[in-house]
């Protein structure tokens, strides 16, 4: 009897999740992840809530949607972003303190939202030299700069060289004119900073990248930058219900700083380290969670290394692995995507032509029918896919369904499109003749006109089917899964040949579904000569 | 029941996409009578094409009346009133995904009648239009002349063995030859089959080849009816008069 209470109480429990479970979210870049898993693990090792983990979503809009549709419980936010995107705000704070307060009031008021104390790191914009240079030129601050203005050359990203909280605004508050400033894509300035191509260069100040290629970051002195201090936010809701997450939590405020931040991340980034492991190694090593697990020891010796001493030249340098290579390396990965990027278009366009092909049929009688259902199926495509993600969130939730009602509305418009056009094309004569013989509109319908709109039925749906194919990409941001997820983890660790390996298969789906989908059209087509028929 | 069709005072005005009223029958009333083919002669737009229509109902009356046997079409179901009614229209109107068996026979598959059935009657009707079906019934209307497929779309007309037999215009594609060629044979058929037929044409040779009477169309209205020696003896119009003498040009 008791073993039958117990079991039903499990079942319960299994049947009632979000009671005593927590779900941690991150925006798609390695810190983010690493903040969430070191958020999840000491709630794991001080409550005795389960954590499910929503890694990889895709950026603050996702995140907050999903925050507020109680899909998500918590996320590590930087204050920078929820005062300019999430609350609007115009106004130029500069101080830390004061842009803390004012956002922490205003998520719990206006949200139900709570900020927790930071982790101690402000991922802020930063200008950054090579340790050596600066150094021999005694420059540690920002305005240092300025004694060797006209012999420094810059190299900026093209968004900070021209935005006004970048480059000229800097420039303005400091009263810099730096001898030459050119534009360079990100990703290319630490080589050609390290290659003494440049001298000066812009940077997030918690970049991993800041450590491999040993550069200082110099000391925004008249706190031109505005402050980008991360801490987790946290439904109210939850803090009230589970206390206990908010006393575990309390114990990462301020043991990230800077510095250790882009030793956590140029893990994840350059050596390729899982956030989870990095996260847990970190935690053991300042004692927040008992050492127990193998895997984190070579994290945690290389954290020691790195926390210890910075890297020699070219030993931070790590060789990945080439396309082919990884191809191997990750191919069970890849087929699980593909198979999860297939189930995912082929559902959704499935559904989209069953819901489209009678709508197409029943829009070719009636006018004022025809001007709404297109005119919607043509709005909804206007939607940025991302943005469409996003509203099916509060619908619908965090995983495949929101994904799938997102591809099957980009996926009706091409289909209800064809339809209409497929069956108005067919020649009149005919629908009148089998309508004077006495065929009923059914028989009309089946016998003649679909017969005859069938090539163009289906090209609209190898038109879905191939714009489906492209967006499942995306659904791996609202962690639904998919090939995006490869092209995800690539754009987060800076590796192209990870993107490739995701970019790749969905292309080739993309071309076998126009190829196979084409075959099927002329298959499908009725025969009108008794010649062979070629494909 | 008797094939005869009557027309009392028949309107029909459609609307004109201008927001208008287009006039394309007015006042029209005939009598059809049974086992007659019936030529309705006119220039293009004279509405000779809406009256044929009204007998099928693709069009509705908007005033008077339309009967067949003396009763009012209006009252009988629509679909099984169309398959009593054979209908050839000019381009044939067969369908191209259906071989030319399949299109003869298509009614009669979905009236339901065994497949074995309605095989032998393509057959039969393919050879009564001079069709071997050995040779035709496995064609694709693509692969047909013009002339062939006319005669394919007189097999389907007749398929369900209607009383009446419509036909808009349904040799006016073909060049001369085949054309006259047609005729003869279409001559013959009529005699062999003996249908109530109302026959569209803006030719009036064909329509005193083929017709027993002929009624003249002018703006909506019939203007005469009569057999060929009675319009040229006694023209009640001058309009009638011109279109005989061959001042009034047709169509194409």
């Amino acid at each position: 009897m008791r073993a039958r209470c117990v079991a039903v109480a499990l079942a319960a429990a299994a049947l009632l999740p979000s009671q005593d479970r927590i779900v941690v979210g991150s925006k798609p870049f390695p810190e983010s992840a690493i903040l969430a898993e070191l958020m999840a693990q000491v709630i794991e090792e001080h409550t005795t809530l389960e954590v499910e983990r929503r890694i990889n979503l895709g950026g603050t809009m996702i995140c907050m949607t999903a925050l507020q549709a109680g899909e998500l419980d918590l996320y590590a936010e930087y204050t920078g972003t929820a005062w300019a995107i999430v609350l609007k705000e115009q106004g130029k704070v500069a101080d830390p303190l004061q842009t803390f307060l004012r956002v922490r009031k205003r998520y719990l008021d206006e949200y139900g939202l709570r900020w927790l104390d930071p982790f101690g790191l402000d991922n802020t914009y930063a200008l950054a030299m090579q340790e050596t240079v600066a150094a021999e030129l005694g420059i540690a601050r920002i305005s240092d700069l300025k004694r060797h203005e006209r012999r420094l050359r810059a190299g900026f990203s093209i968004e900070f060289g021209n935005r006004e909280d970048g480059y000229p605004g800097l420039a303005a508050v400091y009263g810099l004119d730096l001898g030459s400033v050119r534009a360079i894509e990100h990703g290319l300035a630490y080589d050609a900073i390290a290659a003494g191509a440049i001298d000066v260069m812009d940077a997030y100040s918690t970049d991993g990248k800041l450590l491999r290629y040993e550069l200082r970051v110099l000391e925004d002195d008249r706190g031109f930058f505005p402050p980008y201090n991360a801490a987790p936010v946290v439904r109210a809701e939850v803090l009230r219900r589970h206390p206990q997450v908010g006393d575990a939590l309390s114990l990462l405020a301020f043991v990230v700083p800077d510095q250790t931040a882009q030793a956590l991340n140029y893990l994840v980034e350059a050596e390729g380290a899982g956030a989870s492991v990095v996260a847990r190694a970190f935690l053991e090593r300042e004692g927040l969670v008992a050492g127990r697990r193998d895997e984190a020891q070579v994290a945690r010796a290389a954290l020691g290394r790195v926390l210890a001493v910075r890297p020699q030249p070219g030993e931070g340098v790590v060789r990945r692995s080439g396309f082919f290579a990884l191809f191997v390396e990750q191919r069970g990965k890849i087929l699980q995507n593909l198979i999860e990027h297939l189930g995912l278009t082929l559902i959704s366009v499935l559904l989209a032509a069953m819901a489209a092909i009678p709508l197409g049929i029943a829009i070719t009688s009636r006018p004022r029918l025809r001007q709404v259902a297109l005119g919607v199926a043509g709005i909804v495509q206007t939607i940025p896919s991302l943005a469409l993600l996003a509203f099916m969130i509060p619908l619908l939730g965090l995983d495949m369904k929101a994904a799938i009602a997102a591809l099957f509305l980009y996926a009706v418009l091409p289909i209800l499109r064809n339809t209409h056009a497929g069956i108005v094309g067919v020649d009149p004569d005919l629908v009148d003749a089998a309508r004077g013989m006495g065929m009923r509109p059914g028989q009309v319908l089946r016998r003649v006109q679909l017969p005859l709109a069938m090539r163009t039925i289906m090209a609209g749906v190898r038109t879905a089917t191939v714009i489906s194919i492209g967006v499942a990409t995306l659904a791996a941001f609202i962690g639904a899964g998919g090939l995006g997820e490869l092209i995800v983890e690539g754009l987060y660790l800076n590796n192209a040949n990870l993107i490739l390996v995701g970019a790749v298969p969905a292309a080739l789906l993309a071309v076998l579904a126009e190829v196979g989908l084409g075959r099927l059209e002329v298959a499908l087509q009725p025969r009108t000569s008794q010649a062979a028929r070629t494909s | 029941m008797p094939a005869v069709i009557e027309f009392e005072a028949v309107d029909k005005v459609f609307p004109a996409p201008n927001g208008g009223e287009v006039v394309a029958v007015s006042g029209l009333s005939l009598c059809v009578r049974e086992g007659e083919t019936h030529c309705l002669l006119g220039t293009s737009g004279c509405g000779k094409t809406t009256t044929l229509r009204l007998i099928n109902r693709l069009e509705e009356p908007t005033r008077g009346q339309v009967r067949i046997g003396g009763e009012d079409i209006a009252a009988l179901d629509v679909y099984a009133l169309r398959r009593r009614i054979g209908y050839v229209v000019q381009s044939g109107g067969l369908f191209p995904h259906m071989t030319v068996a399949r299109n003869v026979g298509v009614m009669c598959e979905l009236e339901g009648w065994p497949a074995a059935r309605t095989a032998e009657r393509s057959r039969e009707l393919l050879e009564l239009v001079s069709l071997p079906a050995a040779e035709f019934a496995d064609r694709y209307p693509s692969e047909l002349s013009g002339g062939q497929r006319q005669r394919v779309g007189v097999a389907r007309a007749l398929a369900l063995d209607p009383e009446i037999v419509l036909m808009d215009e349904p040799f006016g594609a073909l060049d001369p030859i085949t054309r006259g060629q047609m005729h003869d044979e279409f001559a013959a058929l009529l005699d062999g089959v003996r249908k109530t037929v109302v026959f569209i044409t803006h030719d009036l040779s064909e329509a005193f080849r083929l017709g027993d009477r002929t009624s003249v169309m002018h703006r909506g209205a019939i203007v005469q009816t009569g057999t060929e020696r009675e319009l040229m003896d006694n023209p009640v119009a001058d309009f009638v008069a011109d279109f005989l003498a061959g001042h009034v040009g047709g169509e194409t």
